[in-house]
């Protein structure tokens, strides 16, 4: 048989301990921070923990308005959960302080008021350091925003395949069929061949497009190396040489191109020349194209915008769909539509954005903003 | 053989060689090919509105993916004209795309007659045929 011990075990160590003693141990060693806060809102009283916590020594912290180490962004809310503390209602909820060294700690607070005598007197408080678990919840956010922008994107080549990739493969078969015709008039021939050697022109280029594109989500990763935007610029203009004499244009710098940029070369090399590319496609017949290419900075991010007389177009009509794939907005100009996507895509990558400015008939300007460190 | 036949579609090569089977196999007198399908839906407005004396198309080839107006929003402006069109034109969607989703989608579409994949057989001609 089992000796069956009583469930309170006495201690005479532990009995000789006086409940206020005791009380005063758990308060101050309390893995959790444990304070009272006065009526006018300084601290009363705080354990150890608050002290580790915020990185400050009780005396700093004693006489002090608790306001002074909440972050700014949660003052408001802050101050309303200390009101209803102090009209007699317990607050349970989350909040942000800084330490000292200026990091974010999130608390988990619970306050509730001490009364006297039926009268509040003093707010009591024990607040959980949740930080950690915060962190890991917004490493999870992170996560599945990725695979959302994933899962779109394998969606997206589902339609390039369905849609786009199918249109020179049809006219490839419907091309080939009809040349197997007897009595064919003899110019309709011809054209037939031009146009099948185009449309394997096109789904060459095309695969060549999609490849790029598989091959930049690897070079996310890339590293970053400072760039020299002038020379850069320069670089582009002479891998575009024939383009732009071919379009007889004229090309302006202006800004401070020689503000480096901490990113990655092949992105910028890539946004720059697809941008000029796309000054030359669609520039007017009825005036010579003139690009002006600038680099402003605004505090820590700096202005690329490539500005071109062009055509212009109405970005109400054009709206969303302006950066998407294989979109096309201009009737008879030879475009695949990848270049803004692949633009966007890349000034993703490098934390920036990219806005247009654009007026039917006068022109286009692309601004690419991206961080400079 | 049919009197008239429109094509609608962004792509030139399409154009053409759509054209080119409708004419080696004899399937209409005049074949219109637009690329803009904004000014094809303005010709099929005329005529049924009767300020212009041209006569309704009795086919139409119709793609889906064509910038600022597509195959669906063309279709979508028709939907008043239904009436006026039934037993008149004939509309076919012609794509080259492979989405089920689309095909789907056009069979709900009371001025849609029929659902084509790029390219053009001609099979499928002679059952459009005219007897």
């Amino acid at each position: 048989m089992h000796n069956i011990t009583s469930p309170i075990q006495r201690s005479t160590g532990l009995d000789s301990m006086r409940l206020e003693r005791l009380n005063r141990l758990l308060f101050n060693h309390y893995p959790d921070a444990i304070y009272t806060i006065k009526l006018d809102g300084t601290f009363h009283t705080v354990n150890e923990t608050v002290c580790e916590v915020l990185q400050k020594s009780r005396e700093q912290l004693l006489g002090q308005n608790y306001q002074l180490i909440i972050h700014p962004e949660h003052w408001e809310e802050s101050l309303h959960y200390f009101k209803s503390a102090r009209q007699g209602l317990p607050q349970r909820y989350q909040t942000v302080v800084l330490n000292t060294s200026g990091e974010a700690i999130f608390l988990d607070v619970t306050n509730f008021p001490l009364k006297a005598a039926g009268n509040v007197v003093a707010i009591f408080g024990v607040a959980k350091d949740i930080t950690e678990q915060k962190e890991r919840e917004q490493a999870l956010i992170r996560t599945t925003q990725e695979l959302q922008h994933q899962n779109e994107e394998l969606e997206l080549f589902r339609k390039i395949i369905a849609h786009d990739f199918r249109s020179p493969i049809a006219r490839l078969l419907g091309l080939g069929k009809l040349l197997q015709k007897d009595n064919l008039p003899e110019k309709t021939q011809e054209k037939a061949l031009g146009a099948l050697l185009q449309s394997a022109q096109q789904l060459d280029g095309m695969v060549r497009d999609l490849n790029q594109m598989l091959t930049l989500h690897h070079q996310g990763d890339e590293p970053r190396e400072h760039c020299d935007v002038e020379e850069l610029v320069q670089l582009c203009l002479d891998n575009m040489q024939q383009e732009v004499d071919g379009a007889s244009a004229s090309i302006t710098l202006a800004g401070h191109l020689d503000t480096p940029l901490f990113t990655v070369k092949a992105f910028l090399v890539s946004i720059i020349q697809n941008l000029l590319s796309n000054a030359i496609k669609y520039r007017s017949a009825e005036r010579p194209l003139h690009i002006k290419i600038s680099l402003v900075q605004h505090g820590t991010e700096a202005v690329l915008s490539v500005a071109d007389n062009g055509t212009g177009m109405n970005l109400e009509e054009v709206g969303p769909s302006l950066f998407k794939m294989y979109k096309r907005f201009h009737h008879s100009i030879d475009g695949k539509g990848l270049g803004l996507y692949l633009i966007k895509e890349q000034v993703r990558m490098l934390q920036g954005r990219v806005e247009v400015e654009s007026t039917p008939g006068a022109g286009t300007t692309f601004k690419v903003t991206l961080p400079i460190h | 053989m049919y009197k008239k036949v429109f094509i609608v579609d962004d792509d030139e090569v399409s154009i053409f060689l759509t054209e080119a089977i409708l004419e080696a196999e004899s399937f209409a007198n005049e074949c219109k090919g637009f690329l803009d399908a904004k000014i094809a839906l303005q010709n099929l407005m005329d005529s049924v509105h009767g300020s212009s004396t041209e006569a309704l198309p009795e086919v139409i080839f119709l793609d889906l993916n064509m910038p600022f107006l597509s195959g669906w929003d063309f279709l979508e402006a028709l939907s008043p004209y239904e009436q006026a069109l039934r037993g008149r034109c004939r509309i076919y969607i012609l794509t080259s795309s492979v989405d089920e989703q689309e095909q789907k989608r056009a069979a709900h579409s009371k001025l849609v007659a029929g659902f084509l994949q790029k390219p053009l057989e001609d099979e499928w001609l002679l059952q459009l045929q005219k007897n």
